[in-house]
């Protein structure tokens, strides 16, 4: 008997039947990283006989990672922060019964009472001209020198208000949005002026990858039974995650998974990404 | 030849890449969505699980087993031809001695021993009792009958059941007289009322047990019931101003206990209390991956429900409180919630406390000690308020806090719904080598008077017993505590 041949053979068999389960493993996992085409259409299709405007494009495929993201509070230990955003500063007021602070250098104060952040720029006012574009970049470039690292954060709401730059900054977590925390910025065309709010840090996310969260498309078709007839038109969806209010003034908090809805109207409304519930 | 080792390597790959592969396909596949997991946790449920059960003789045995643990005497005092002892949990022969006197009532419930006679006997009669030939068991508090019974025997209702309804301790009499019987002695606590029941059995035998126990355990130090010292009732000719219940032991020196200190270190209690959260919120199914938990400034960790929050101290306390207009987390074994009395309230609150303390070391549930009282006040009552102590050596630990002094467990079931839990997971033991000295009851009800008494009507003490308090700043001395004018107290 020829080994040599037979080995030949066997090793040409074994690679091909590898090959084609490298396949069907790919093939398995894009189907479970993203929804049927199929699916989304039938949706798609269910909501715009309903009378509610939406195009397929509109709908997110790619399905998303159920995990919970702990984030910390920037502000729990305010003379670190204060370190981060002011450098060397001499500290005003430090009250730890009350949670209050200030510190203070040349260049801007930083007050903070329980969580709650003031920062106040001492520089002169240099308003944008009329006509002048506000710049975004301005913004980021000085959030980096505060501290802030560039892929926690982003920019919204951005408007020209008397020459001033006004937005609202919310943290990002693998680029997607952390709803309800953000923090009001004030800038001229040449740095911050104020900035305001509470903030958190992103420390890490639990998993849990057993459970898959709802499919967009289980949570739009539930729309269609809602009795405020909302909306009229889906403008854009959305993933992201969530943490309510009401825990801001928390050292450590988490952020769960929701989708988030954009109506004609520009407004929006959240939905727990696990149950479907509708957030109020 | 080079060759031929690379194909040989090449073959060997390509097969263990199949494996591989198909293993990938397989365990992230439709059939098994659950990964390796869904093996695991297989095997656990229906394999080792039910093995685990078999060996497992722990506190997770049932509530009648929990309850022998959870309701032991406070002390038992043995007195026999003018000699005294009392001896309380912790005592090298205290399980000796509460084998036996358990093994005595058992009997007696049950039927194994006949009851001869049945007769009524007088307050003075039963107090007079304890000068003679007895085995006073106190368990200091007062036990509704058919719990009581159902603990000792595993019988709710038996031969004592139409007498006696609530209880707090019993009496082994051995008369001096020429029979050969014993007495069993009860006070219903509900009707005030004194029993004697004469049973047959061979009191010789009985006899030279209890002194062979007495030799053993003697300690030097005289105590004396306070109806010997006539401190139980006002004097004719000068006005007290404190009155003791006739059944508290008085000890005229001071004596020593020993010295207290927490189990492990603090960092210690921390990291288990952090490896044990996903199993506490089990307990009291609270969601881990709810958005509403946070970690407050003070580093508790307080987890929100729709109907209740549990907050984690990072001191070891952990409470659960419901919120108003909610009914509560349901730890109720049966679903039918009419005539929910204190059996019932005590074997969901025990399975609960039991369920909680499988997460935490073995020796924290042998500690514990049921502290209050096991009684229905009204008919009508469904809701009751229960405690557990954390005991060294039978001596309860109560926690200073800023509203009061706490046992280790206190919770609030209504219908069978927990509404209120707090509990305090961090263990203590006592060191032998060191030991604090307490001050004489006397003494300490002395600075109680000074305190307390509005200079008309005495104080009345009615139970008063040692205790650890372990104190804000964090240091464990002994007190005093006890109920005086119906009220817990503690005092030094």
């Amino acid at each position: 008997m020829n080994w040599g041949r037979a080995k030949t053979i066997l090793i040409i068999m074994f690679l091909t039947v590898d090959i084609f389960l490298l396949c069907v493993l790919l093939q398995t996992r894009s189907d479970y990283e993203q929804l049927p085409k199929e699916t989304v259409e039938k949706t798609v299709q269910i909501l715009q006989d309903k009378g509610i405007k939406i195009q397929t494009e509109t709908v997110p495929r790619q399905r998303t990672k159920n995990q919970n993201i702990v984030l910390k509070n920037y502000f729990s230990n305010p003379a670190q922060a204060a370190e981060l955003m002011l450098g060397i500063c001499e500290v005003k007021l430090s009250d730890d019964e009350n949670h209050e602070y200030l510190f203070e250098n040349e260049e801007a104060t930083l007050k903070v009472k329980d969580t709650f952040f003031t920062y106040t720029s001492k520089k002169k006012v240099m308003p944008y001209g009329s006509g002048e574009k506000t710049d975004t970049k301005i913004v980021q470039e000085n959030l980096k020198k505060l501290g802030f690292k560039a892929n926690e954060f982003t920019v919204l709401q951005e408007q020209n208000s008397s020459g001033l730059f006004e937005g609202r900054i919310i943290p990002l977590y693998n680029g997607k949005k952390i709803c309800g925390i953000s923090m009001n910025v004030k800038a001229d065309k040449e740095g911050i002026l104020s900035l305001e709010g509470h903030w958190f840090s992103s420390a890490e996310a639990e998993s849990y990858g057993n459970e898959p969260l709802l499919d967009i498309t289980a949570v739009l078709v539930n729309v269609i039974y809602r009795n405020d007839q909302w909306p009229k038109s889906v403008e854009a969806i959305e993933s992201c995650f969530y943490t309510s209010g009401d825990y801001l003034e928390s050292r450590e908090i988490s952020a769960t998974p929701i989708y988030v809805i954009t109506d004609q109207s520009g407004h929006q409304k959240y939905f727990d990404a696990r149950v479907g519930n509708e957030i109020e | 030849m080079l060759k031929k080792y690379l194909k040989n390597l090449l073959l060997f790959f390509s097969v263990l890449l199949m494996f591989f592969l198909a293993g990938q396909i397989w365990f992230g596949s439709y059939f098994l969505p659950d990964g390796y997991s869904y093996i695991t946790s297989s095997i656990h449920s229906h394999i080792i699980n039910p093995i685990q059960k078999w060996f497992d003789k722990g506190h997770e045995a049932g509530f009648s087993q929990n309850m022998k643990v959870l309701l032991k005497p406070n002390k038992i005092v043995l007195n026999h031809s003018g000699n005294r002892v009392m001896i309380q949990n912790g005592h090298p022969d205290f399980e000796k001695v509460r084998s036996f006197s358990d093994e005595f009532i058992y009997k007696v419930l049950t039927g194994e021993y006949s009851v001869r006679i049945k007769e009524t006997i007088s307050t003075d009669t039963y107090h007079s009792l304890l000068k003679g030939k007895t085995i006073y068991v106190d368990y200091g508090k007062d036990c509704d009958f058919r719990l009581f019974s159902s603990t000792l025997c595993d019988q709710s209702s038996n031969l004592l059941s139409e007498d006696i309804s609530i209880v707090s301790g019993y009496i082994i009499g051995l008369h001096d007289s020429v029979m050969n019987d014993v007495s069993l002695y009860i006070t219903d606590k509900k009707s005030n009322t004194a029993y004697r029941y004469i049973i047959e059995m061979n009191k010789n035998a009985l006899d030279a047990q209890l002194q062979e126990y007495l030799a053993g355990a003697s300690t030097g130090n005289i105590l004396s019931y306070s109806f010997e010292l006539n401190f139980h009732k006002e004097q004719e000719n000068s006005a007290s101003k404190v009155l003791f219940d006739p059944l508290i032991l008085l000890d005229l020196m001071p004596s020593e206990i020993p010295s207290v200190q927490m189990l492990g270190t603090e960092e210690e209690h921390r990291s288990r209390f952090e490896e044990m959260t996903e199993d506490v919120l089990e307990v009291f199914s609270i969601n881990s991956r709810t958005m509403r938990r946070y970690t407050d400034l003070e580093n508790a960790r307080v987890f929100v429900e729709n109907n209740a929050t549990l907050t984690m101290y990072p001191n070891g306390r952990l409470e659960y409180q419901t919120v108003q207009g909610s009914r509560g987390l349901d730890i109720s074994n049966s679903t039918d919630r009419t005539n929910y009395d204190v059996s019932r309230a005590m074997a969901d609150s025990v399975d609960f406390v039991a369920a909680l303390c499988s997460y935490m070391p073995e020796t924290y549930f042998e500690h514990l000690q049921i502290s209050s009282g096991l009684v229905s006040q009204t008919e009508r009552q469904t809701s009751y308020k229960l405690s557990f102590d954390y005991c060294v050596n039978g001596v309860p630990v109560r926690w200073q806090t800023e509203d009061g002094y706490h046992a280790a467990i206190e919770m609030e079931v209504t219908e069978g719904y927990l509404t209120s839990y707090r509990h305090c997971l961090w263990g203590y033991k006592a060191y032998e080598g060191e030991r604090q000295q307490c001050l004489p009851l006397l003494t300490a009800a002395d600075q109680l008077v000074n305190t307390l008494h509005n200079g008309t009507e005495p104080l009345h003490i009615e139970t008063a017993d040692y205790c650890y308090v372990v104190e804000e700043a964090g240091a464990v001395v002994p007190k005093w505590y006890g109920r005086v004018d119906g009220v817990e107290r503690i005092f030094e």
